[in-house]
């Protein structure tokens, strides 16, 4: 793969942060609960949070009532689903409704196609995570939903040249980072490794958007990296991508990034991957009617 | 650009029964065919259909029935006819379609050009009436101007019953079987006789049909030199025992470059390591595992 070199003006733009956008002031504290023991954690506190705005409220009930994250009877307020559902379950949902305040501004890459690949990927992280036996897959939702981050912060410095990163991708069905890199000289990861700094984002989420295409960089929570990076491949072999299909074929059996996991934990060896995929599809469904439905179908 | 969020859902969440999931779950260990969330309320519409026909109350009782011998086996069959919906179509599977032209036709391509070999071997094993052979030959004659430029290619179709081997030799066909086609193939492809589509010559003479049954070994024996296998909602109906055995002829007649495509949603998982699972766009097939082969040969 040829790599360009990436254009000082542009790296000098990301490390300058001017014209990158701020991180919504909601999604904040929702991360820094993620940092306290969740015995310490204030049921009143995020319920205020959320409810205090309404539109995020509407949306957290939309998702709330949708199979993706469990429920099983609708939920009309933001408490009621704290008790159905449990904090930990909102607390992903308010993330994830919170993390769609920074999408709007996007010119290149439609706001729903973005958000439903992230989401997808996180909850089949999350599905994948339980099923290996990762510890504390809810506590690691919020870093695979932000993996990609770095989307946005090439969108804000550089739009045209990652328009025409997208189209390459498109025309030639090759993942988006490879495309990046060959049209920008960076990619998706490396922009994202920056604002995550910018940001203060906790380090493991850093390493999250750093390393999610290529896991045996992360010199830290490999295994963290490597789930979101097996089910970002997944997502984009189910259609779940960034708006097209990419030309590929894989084996995960062959995947550094799998084997490693399976090396980790015993109970993927063996895993039945294929039932994994099929109820992946699922997921997916759920997915694209939750999102179609947050954004009325315009997508 | 968001749309005025609104707390009201669009629809409620559909909640399966544990028996329902119990069901979803014999049907995947036994047959091998995995129904997802999002096919959940459609079993439970086929198992209510059962239900009523066998004259049962719940589906606790419908799950009983699917595990107690002498019913169990029929009646699983019964269901799995309800849920494969028991009736093909032409481009049936578009995303395993363009997997095999879009990915799988040039990695194929490309190993048999190392061989020195410019000919293409397809068999569709199950085939039924013909849709899916006549299907395949289809694609495969609209790459003969591009990537099969210059090979040459058939479509070897078996199946057990000798009557659908004749419906599909006849190639003639109603709306329902077509539905999927778009416009300029049909045109191509097919003429009309009277209110049914009859399959061209040129799509016929491509493809060969025989009666064949898979369990029979020296029958398998016989088929060799294979590209590509397409054997779809056909050993759902094979007990573990049958289904291995199958598996391990199909091993023996493909090729090493040599692809397995199930029916959507089919497992090899527990059946068999003598293939490797691989994922293509909204598809998954089975390569043969080199490991294996490693092991066999060293």
């Amino acid at each position: 793969m040829t790599r360009m070199p990436c254009d000082p003006k542009l790296l000098q733009k990301l490390q300058s942060a001017r014209e990158l956008p701020t991180l919504p002031a909601v999604l904040i504290p929702l991360l820094q609960y993620l940092e306290r023991p969740l015995d310490s954690q204030d049921v009143h506190q995020i319920v205020d949070l959320i409810a205090k705005d309404e539109s995020l409220a509407a949306r957290c009930l939309q998702i709330a009532n949708s199979p993706l994250f469990g429920t099983t009877r609708e939920v009309e307020s933001i408490q009621s689903a704290v008790v159905v559902m449990g904090l930990e379950r909102i607390h992903q949902i308010a993330v994830s409704c919170s993390f769609l305040k920074l999408l709007p501004s996007m010119k290149d890459v439609s706001p729903s196609v973005f958000w439903a690949h992230s989401l997808g990927c996180a909850l089949v992280a999350r599905e994948f995570a339980g099923k290996i036996g990762f510890p504390d897959p809810g506590k690691a939702y919020s870093a695979w939903l932000l993996h990609d981050v770095g989307i946005i912060a090439l969108l804000a410095v550089a739009p045209e040249q990652f328009a025409t990163a997208l189209r390459l991708a498109r025309s030639e069905h090759i993942p988006l980072h490879e495309a990046e890199k060959r049209e920008l000289g960076i990619s998706h990861e490396e922009a994202g490794k920056i604002i995550a700094g910018i940001w203060h984002l906790p380090p493991e989420i850093a390493n999250v958007i750093a390393h999610h295409h290529s896991p045996d960089e992360a010199s830290k929570d490999h295994a963290l990296v490597s789930i979101v990076g097996f089910s970002d491949l997944l997502c984009r072999l189910n259609g779940i991508g960034y708006g097209y299909s990419e030309t590929q074929q894989t084996n995960f059996a062959e995947d550094p990034a799998f084997i490693g996991l399976a090396s980790q934990f015993a109970r993927i060896q063996p895993f039945d991957l294929a039932r994994f995929t099929f109820e992946t599809e699922g997921t997916l469904e759920e997915v694209r009617a939750v999102v179609s439905q947050v954004y009325g179908g315009k997508h | 650009m968001i749309a005025a969020a609104s707390a009201a859902p669009a629809r409620l969440p559909f909640s399966p029964s544990p028996s329902l999931m119990q069901v979803r779950d014999l049907i995947y260990k036994t047959a091998g065919i995995f129904q997802s969330n999002n096919r959940l309320r459609f079993l439970d519409e086929q198992c209510q259909k059962r239900i009523k026909a066998l004259g049962l109350r719940t589906t606790r009782e419908y799950f009983d029935c699917l595990t107690t011998k002498p019913m169990a086996r029929g009646e699983l069959s019964s269901l799995l006819n309800e849920i494969t919906i028991g009736e093909t179509f032409f481009f049936r599977n578009q995303p395993q379609l363009d997997g095999i032209r879009n990915v799988v036709l040039p990695r194929v391509l490309e190993a048999k050009s190392r061989m020195h070999l410019r000919h293409l071997r397809v068999w569709s094993a199950g085939c039924s009436t013909g849709e899916e052979p006549y299907t395949l030959a289809i694609i495969l004659l609209e790459e003969c101007k591009a990537r099969l430029k210059g090979w040459t290619f058939e479509v070897v179709a078996t199946d057990l019953n000798q009557r659908s081997i004749a419906t599909a030799e006849a190639g003639t066909y109603g709306e329902y079987s077509v539905r999927n086609i778009e416009a300029s193939l049909r045109e191509k492809y097919f003429r009309f006789e009277g209110a049914q589509l009859q399959v061209m010559p040129e799509v016929r003479s491509k493809v060969r049909f025989t009666r064949l049954n898979l369990s029979e070994d020296a029958a398998m024996t016989s088929m060799t030199g294979v590209d590509i296998i397409l054997c779809c909602n056909v050993l759902i109906y094979f007990d573990l025992a049958s289904k291995k055995q199958v598996i391990h002829r199909f091993h023996s007649s493909l090729h090493n470059h040599g692809y397995l495509f199930l029916g959507h949603a089919e497992s090899l998982f527990g059946i068999s390591d003598e293939f490797q699972l691989v994922h293509l766009p909204s598809s998954t097939a089975y390569v043969k595992s080199e490991a294996r082969d490693q092991k066999e040969t060293g």
